[in-house]
């Protein structure tokens, strides 16, 4: 049975309780005056949820927002670019968040934190103070792990695009000039990285491009995982049209166990070298490099020297920092998202206003749910469920379709399709409309 | 039970793409002949068959099991022309009917259906009970649906001619969405552009008056 | 601790194993009537999972997958009753409807029903 304590069913009546007012939903009650600061590092997916979703239930509080770009590139979808796109779908300048949600924009990067000043303190020299402060500043790439590769090669020419923007473009151009018969490369690091199936997402993309644009052409995917989510959909689609299994695969999938971690780079001669023993020649190499938490978490301790910065998964508080919320790819989570760090920044949202106002935060409930595409005619869903007990996060369920049989409907495989192209574009307006 | 090398050949025929995934190289605007000419080639459908493909095609997760749509998003089609049915299907499948991202989603949805699929299911819910998704409003408009009925009549069953089709209990939202589209001519679907080139004298007073009539019916 | 988590699992994956036993795509379903003696999750809360395709608030109205903003609440209610007990086909809510429990359900058809039926950003 549920507990219904007082406190509880004024939790779950609270919202339900108070009138929501017209366009911008913006509550016009108020709880009592609050000129609280709250400050939040990295205007991405995390960043500026929090931003909009505390300001949809908190008309006083003050919201600062510290990001360097004035223009963000969404990553989540722009696999799309690589075949044809343009960037600028994917990209929102930050005029229309800001004066909706009225929030203070500091066009900088954060070189420091003082936890106890509790004060930001940015690369031009400003120290902002906050009441609250909120780090969605997005993960560290490692690249010493591949011997011969390097950030300022991965910039040049061994390309990852795992941030979207220049990159993305650089990669397409890679892809467009592969000569007819080339070989694309393509290295998913280790788990955990941001977007599980993005990697098989872009292969499979790239392929059905090829298809049409260079049809002896081949991409190889080096794994350092042994499997990856999808997997059974994503090979039954290249079994189907790309010829996977066959000599003339068009992809190949070399997983960990068969020796597929790449260790070695010559990007004089182009090749990557498997743990297999194996050296591979090839036109395009992407290599994707392992994540990990954010130099300034681990520069101001917030990780406490591990992998990630441990939270408190009920509100998704540091454990390190009173006062502190760390979400999206930086945070220890299971599986790093787009959909995730949204969902984190809107428990997170809640979570301060309800502190704000001498409460508890509420249960939190975490939904990975994602409708990705194989191509242009076959889509596939997630749904994955993460709750909380004690600080702890809880898997409930996790469920990937469609199941072989199901996949043989056509008609779903469309309205997958349709349906992954209008989550793309329906969760980027709850992030920045 | 479709198989899935069926619409592979078909995938297989389709050419460029707009921006959004949606070819529309076979999309030809009708002319009185041509559209003559589709109807007589309409083949005989079966509502059976075609109640079968509503749920195999997913047809009533957006149009309800029985047509009536449980959504503002989606229109009714229960009891409607079965030859308009058949000619929307017809238009979404080639492109021609392509306004929006709702288009879109039917433009997907339609690829895999033959000539015959879209008379099974027209005729499917042909057969279906309309219900009143609309407003109750009898207030008669200003400037009369003179000028409509004689292509939607609203007796209930379809013009004989088959030119327009039955807007009586249909969604105001949906009403008001498609006489937009027809007026901005995002919407270019109709036998010599009529719907286009009435729209465009609408004011917005008179559109409401209409679909307020309309749905009320 | 989860890079620990995954390097047992890629360790586990490195021995033969059968294709179910692949931990990346196996499934996994605990009922969520599981955590009714944990804190409720509110409407709100629940609700706000669903804006990433449904628009915030579920106020998108010019999409395919259709709006949840002022839907009444027993039709909300019914609808997710019936694709979480598999009687409504669907691509993902039936998935979805199934990792809530009627009581959530019900407090997010509350929280949908008071949303104004009108789109969160009125696009030109």
């Amino acid at each position: 049975m549920n507990q219904l304590n007082r406190r509880n069913l004024l939790k779950l009546m609270g919202i339900s309780a108070l009138s929501v007012t017209g366009l911008t939903g913006i509550r016009k009650q108020a709880f009592g005056a609050s000129s609280a600061q709250v400050v939040i590092v990295g205007g991405g997916i995390g960043g500026i949820t929090t931003a909009k979703y505390l300001r949809i239930i908190n008309n006083e509080v003050n919201i600062t927002v510290v990001e360097p770009n004035s223009l963000y590139t969404f990553c989540p979808g722009s696999n799309e670019v690589l075949v044809g796109e343009p960037l600028s779908d994917f990209q929102r300048t930050y005029d229309h968040t800001r004066h909706r949600y009225r929030l203070r924009l500091v066009a900088d990067s954060v070189k420091d934190i003082d936890f106890n000043r509790k004060q930001v303190k940015t690369a031009g020299g400003e120290n902002i103070s906050y009441d609250y402060l909120v780090m969605s500043p997005g993960p560290d790439f490692i690249f010493d792990d591949i011997e011969g590769w390097s950030r300022e090669l991965a910039n040049r020419k061994i390309l990852h695009a795992w941030k979207a923007g220049k990159q993305t473009l650089m990669l397409r151009d890679q892809i467009r000039a592969m000569p007819r018969g080339g070989v694309m490369v393509i290295s998913p690091p280790v788990m955990p990285y941001r977007c599980p199936p993005a990697p098989y997402e872009r292969a499979s993309f790239v392929a059905e491009w090829m298809q049409k644009h260079n049809r002896r052409g081949k991409i190889i995917i080096l794994d350092h995982n042994p499997g990856f989510v999808f997997q059974q959909q994503y090979i039954r689609y290249w079994t189907e049209r790309r010829g996977f299994g066959t000599d003339h695969a068009m992809i190949e999938w070399v997983s960990s166990a068969q020796g597929g971690a790449v260790t070695e780079l010559d990007a004089g001669k182009m090749t990557v070298t498997i743990r297999s023993g194996e050296t591979i020649k090839a036109d395009v190499i992407n290599l994707i490099p392992r994540h990990t938490a954010n130099r300034l978490t681990r520069n101001t301790g917030l990780t406490q020297g591990k992998d990630w910065v441990e939270v408190n998964h009920h509100d998704m508080s540091s454990l390190a920092q009173a006062d502190v919320y760390v979400l999206g790819d930086t945070a220890d989570f299971y599986i790093k998202t787009g959909k995730l760090a949204s969902d984190q920044a809107k428990v997170i949202a809640q979570a301060i206003d309800a502190r704000l106002h001498d409460k508890e935060p509420g249960q939190p409930l975490y939904a990975n749910d994602c409708l990705a595409k194989a191509g242009s005619d076959f889509g596939m869903t997630l749904t994955e469920t993460y709750r909380e007990r004690d600080g702890k996060l809880l898997l409930a369920q996790s469920i990937q379709r469609p199941l072989p049989k199901e996949s043989e409907n056509v008609f779903l495989r469309h309205l997958l399709v349709s349906a992954a192209d209008n989550w793309q574009r329906s969760f980027r307006r709850d992030v920045f409309d | 039970m479709r198989t899935v090398l069926v619409s592979v050949l078909l995938i297989g025929l389709s050419g460029h793409a707009t921006g959004d995934g949606v070819n529309k190289s076979s999309a030809q605007p009708w002319t009185p002949d041509s559209w003559s000419a589709a109807v007589q080639a309409m083949p005989r459908g079966a509502a059976t068959r075609g109640e079968k493909l509503a749920t195999e095609g997913y047809c009533i997760t957006c149009h309800g099991d029985k047509g009536v749509s449980p959504s503002r998003n989606s229109p009714s089609l229960a009891g409607q022309d079965p030859v308009f049915i058949y000619k929307a299907l017809l238009d979404f499948k080639s492109g021609l009917w392509h306004i929006d991202n709702k288009s879109t989603g039917m433009y997907a949805v339609t690829q895999p259906l033959t000539k015959q699929d879209m008379a099974d299911l027209a005729a499917f819910y042909a057969a279906q009970n309309r219900s009143k998704q609309g407003s109750t409003s009898t207030a008669s408009p200003s400037s009369g649906p003179a000028a409509c009925l004689p292509c939607h009549p609203t007796n209930g069953s379809a013009d004989p001619g088959h030119t327009g089709p039955i807007l009586d209990g249909q969604s105001t939202h949906y009403l008001k969405r498609q006489l937009t589209a027809f007026k901005t001519r995002k919407r270019n679907t109709d036998v010599s552009g009529v719907m286009e080139s009435m729209t465009q004298t609408l004011s917005n007073k008179q559109r409401e008056e209409l679909i307020q009539f309309f749905s009320g019916q | 601790m989860i890079i620990r988590l995954y390097c047992s699992l890629i360790l586990m994956m490195s021995l033969p194993a059968l294709a179910n036993e692949n931990p990346f795509t196996k499934e996994l379903f605990i009922a969520p009537e599981h955590y009714q003696n944990d804190p409720p999750v509110s409407g709100k809360m629940a609700a706000d999972t669903c804006s990433a395709c449904h628009g915030t608030q579920g106020r998108i109205f010019n999409e395919i997958i259709p709006p949840l903003a002022g839907l009444p609440k027993k039709r909300f209610i019914t609808m997710m009753m019936r694709f979480k007990r598999g009687q409504r086909p669907a691509f993902i809510m039936n998935s979805i409807a199934r990792t809530f429990t009627r009581e959530e359900i019900e407090r997010m058809g509350d929280y949908f029903a008071q949303q104004p039926p009108k789109p969160w950003l009125e696009t030109p």
